[in-house]
């Protein structure tokens, strides 16, 4: 089934861009991992307060001890969801001290993935004071990748060889293999994350999208499988098995691991159509529903793609149905009469599906 | 502040860039009576060795030496004053006389990369170095060609070779201290930026350089900003910041204030300072590109969308091809409801650069506007119509 290779493709981009699943651990390096969190025993309200912030660092202490529990104080924060107070105290920590690599390696951290040139200032700065910190390496050729490849392997090579168990700088180096076309060494480095740590979902679930990407759909599935055995809600485990069944022929089967991602067709959405990954899995179960004879629900997506997508959604469907025979619709990101015709004579009526299928 | 081309915003020039550094200053001429007519007075004057030089080369019993050596001088006159067919001349004059005269062959090479022939300038830059394997200038030239080429382990190696040769070669230093930035090697990129800094003014400056403008430059200046930029890499601003407060300290020039106003940009609730600074640079220099491309980006931040549109024109006019400024003036004519003027501006930008195209291409694929796995091939139907979309998606960035 070849269509659900869109959806595979929407799930690698949002699975490494977004660090979704929360770890237990800060993770070393790389936005990957999430922070632990520690509820506020006062309640929600209370926490986004500072009700539960830790007290104020001791500021008889010296710089070096000073900084180092502006540091401490920073990660209490962090597992209490105050940002932008965690950042503060790593301000701090680095103004008292600013040879305290551990800061910058934080600051850098919390800078991804909004302030990815900030976060960059920092991991240099640490690299300065510390060279050959495989933390930081891995950071950096996370941050180089979308820029320049060739110098972010250098950096992920450096990580691994100043840490060959450095789980993160192994997953780092998998996505910039991958984005380099070279799948077979980047599931090497997804094993290799793995064998040191097992129970690593992240990872698992990135190799399961590169074992798609290679065309091994039942190893893939077994990688996924494993994923939502830990935990059935992932979503991004949820849209790789999709894409698995389709593969496989089971469209009944994929309707259902995308239906658990975006609810059921026109009822209220799990998650965004505005968002290019989304958006294409609700046109993707509409080709589905169409080919299990659901015209009605693939409609609804379609209708859900254009409803609630809001202007981008729209311009999106626009653009790509001028590409695939509907060159007289205009592009302004309005819904209109002719865009829903042409909605549905694409995908329902399945009119341009050589074009979507060229388009994958 | 950058003039190789590496840093994002400024104007592409290709493969060209950073070759333009002069030659450094190797001879004097010793006839006292034509003194204007010397290697250092190209360093201090260029133009004004061009019409004691012509006077000098009527002397009917010249040495062919001799005669050689006023060619290369006016030569270098010519092409330090952006008269590259006339400097092209007078070279290929001077080694028909002095072919042996390996000086040469880097500014005839410079010359002709200018003028866009590649190949030919790799031939001149071969030949000055069979003559002269030590050869400081043309090292460095080699460097920079390999650099461009994707090959920085090696242009730095080149770099050095120069180096060893004459540690003072500024250019080298600059150059090696970029391709360092360019590697994160900081530490190794603040060492050289550092012996340019330490530099005298006076001194640095004879050996001068051209922008990719060929618009010669202040090579003290050149060195505070470059340091200013490793440091700002690494965090360390107040080191940035007091590195480019010097510069205009030292010369209150468009340079030092363009400088100052670009770092300015990035630093939090700066803003105005660097409009400040920027617009100061623009009235010194009305022809500073980098300057008015700069100040209309921070109009743009600043919600000044009218006043951003003047200064990209004014950028424009300057270099209607400068890509980056029709980029931002597309962004500030999407701000403006002016979308038929936005997709022309960026449709035009991608056609003409292939930095914004790559630029522009990966955000049409992020916002969903062009199918992820799909490169196209030129301005196809496809991509016109994704960039008219992203010009009516105030997101699409």
């Amino acid at each position: 089934m070849r269509t659900l290779l869109l959806g595979a493709l929407a799930v690698t981009m949002f699975t490494i861009n977004s660090g979704a699943a929360a770890e237990d651990s800060l993770g070393t390096a790389g936005p990957l991992r999430f922070v632990a969190t520690a509820p506020c025993p006062a309640g929600m309200l209370a926490q986004l307060q500072g009700k539960c912030d830790p007290p104020p660092v001791d500021p008889k202490l010296g710089p070096h001890a000073r900084s180092a529990a502006e540091v401490q104080r920073a990660y209490k924060l962090i597992a209490l969801v105050r940002m932008k107070q965690a950042k503060d105290a790593l301000d701090a920590a680095i103004v008292a001290d600013p040879n305290n690599v551990t800061a910058y390696k934080l600051r850098a951290r919390l800078a991804i993935p909004t302030a990815l040139a900030s976060a960059e200032v920092d991991v240099n700065a640490g690299l300065m004071l510390a060279p050959n910190d495989a933390d930081l390496l891995a950071t950096r050729a996370y941050l180089r990748g979308s820029k320049n490849v060739v110098g972010a392997l250098r950096d992920a090579d450096a990580a691994i060889a100043a840490d060959p168990h450095n789980v993160d700088a192994h997953w780092i180096r998998a996505r910039l293999l991958r984005s380099a076309g070279k799948l077979a060494a980047a599931e090497a480095d997804l094993t290799s994350a793995l064998t040191i740590e097992p129970h690593d979902m992240q990872v698992r679930l990135a190799r399961a999208q590169l074992r798609l990407a290679l065309n091994r759909p039942a190893d893939a599935a077994a990688d996924a499988s494993a994923v939502l055995e830990q935990n059935p809600a992932d979503m991004f485990a949820r849209q790789v098995r999709a894409v698995v069944r389709g593969k496989l022929g089971d469209l009944q089967g994929a309707v259902e691991d995308l239906t658990a991602v975006l609810g059921a067709p026109g009822q209220a959405a799990n998650v965004m159509p505005a968002n290019p990954s989304f958006g294409e899995l609700y046109v993707q179960r509409a080709i589905l529903l169409a080919r299990l004879h659901r015209p009605d629900d693939a409609i609804r997506d379609l209708d859900t793609v254009a409803a609630i997508g809001g202007q981008r959604a729209v311009l999106r469907m626009q653009v790509y149905l001028r590409a695939h025979g509907y060159a007289d619709l205009p592009i302004d990101g309005k819904r209109s009469a002719a865009l829903d015709k042409a909605m549905k004579s694409c995908f329902v009526d399945n009119v341009c599906w050589q074009g979507l299928t060229q388009r994958i | 502040m950058r003039w190789d081309g590496i840093a994002g915003a400024k104007p592409a020039a290709g493969l060209l860039f950073a070759l333009f550094a002069l030659c450094p200053v190797t001879a004097s001429h010793a006839a006292e009576a034509v003194a204007a007519c010397t290697q250092l007075s190209v360093e201090t004057d260029p133009a004004a060795v061009i019409a004691p030089c012509t006077a000098l080369l009527k002397t009917p019993d010249l040495s062919a030496a001799a005669r050689g050596q006023e060619l290369f001088i006016r030569g270098q006159g010519y092409h330090h004053t952006k008269q590259l067919e006339l400097a092209q001349w007078d070279y290929d004059a001077a080694l028909k006389l002095t072919p042996d005269n390996d000086a040469i062959y880097p500014s005839r090479a410079n010359v002709a990369f200018r003028l866009g022939h590649f190949e030919e300038a790799v031939a001149f830059l071969r030949r000055g170095l069979a003559i002269n394997p030590k050869n400081a200038h043309a090292l460095r030239m080699v460097g920079v060609i390999l650099r461009n080429m994707g090959r920085p382990d090696e242009a730095i190696r080149y770099f050095s070779m120069a180096l060893d040769v004459d540690p003072n070669e500024a250019n080298a230093l600059l150059f090696r201290s970029y391709a360092f930035q360019n590697e994160r090697r900081f530490d190794l990129a603040l060492q050289d930026a550092g012996k340019l800094v330490a530099m005298p003014p006076e001194k640095i400056n004879l050996q001068g350089f051209l922008d990719n403008d060929g618009v010669k430059r202040d090579f003290h200046i050149l060195a505070l900003s470059n340091r200013a930029d490793i440091f700002s890499a690494i965090g360390k601003f107040d080191l940035a910041q007091r590195d480019l407060d010097d510069a205009v300290n030292y010369k209150r020039t468009a340079d030092s204030l363009e400088a100052r106003g670009e770092f300015l940009m990035g630093r939090p609730g700066e803003r105005q300072r660097a409009l400040d600074d920027l617009q100061a640079a623009t009235a010194l220099d009305p022809n500073m590109l980098q300057a008015f491309y700069l100040k209309g980006a921070v109009l743009f931040d600043l919600k000044r969308y009218q006043d951003a549109v003047v200064a990209l024109d004014r950028a424009l006019t300057i270099s209607p091809n400068y890509d980056y400024a029709l980029r931002m003036r597309a962004k500030v004519y999407r701000a403006l409801g002016q979308t038929d003027s936005a997709v022309r501006d960026l449709q035009q930008a991608v056609v003409e650069s292939p930095r914004v195209a790559a630029l522009t291409i990966r955000t049409l694929k992020m916002s969903g506007y062009l199918p992820s796995g799909e490169m196209p091939n030129g301005l196809t139907p496809e991509l016109r119509d994704a960039i008219h979309a992203c010009m009516l998606d105030a997101a699409c960035n």
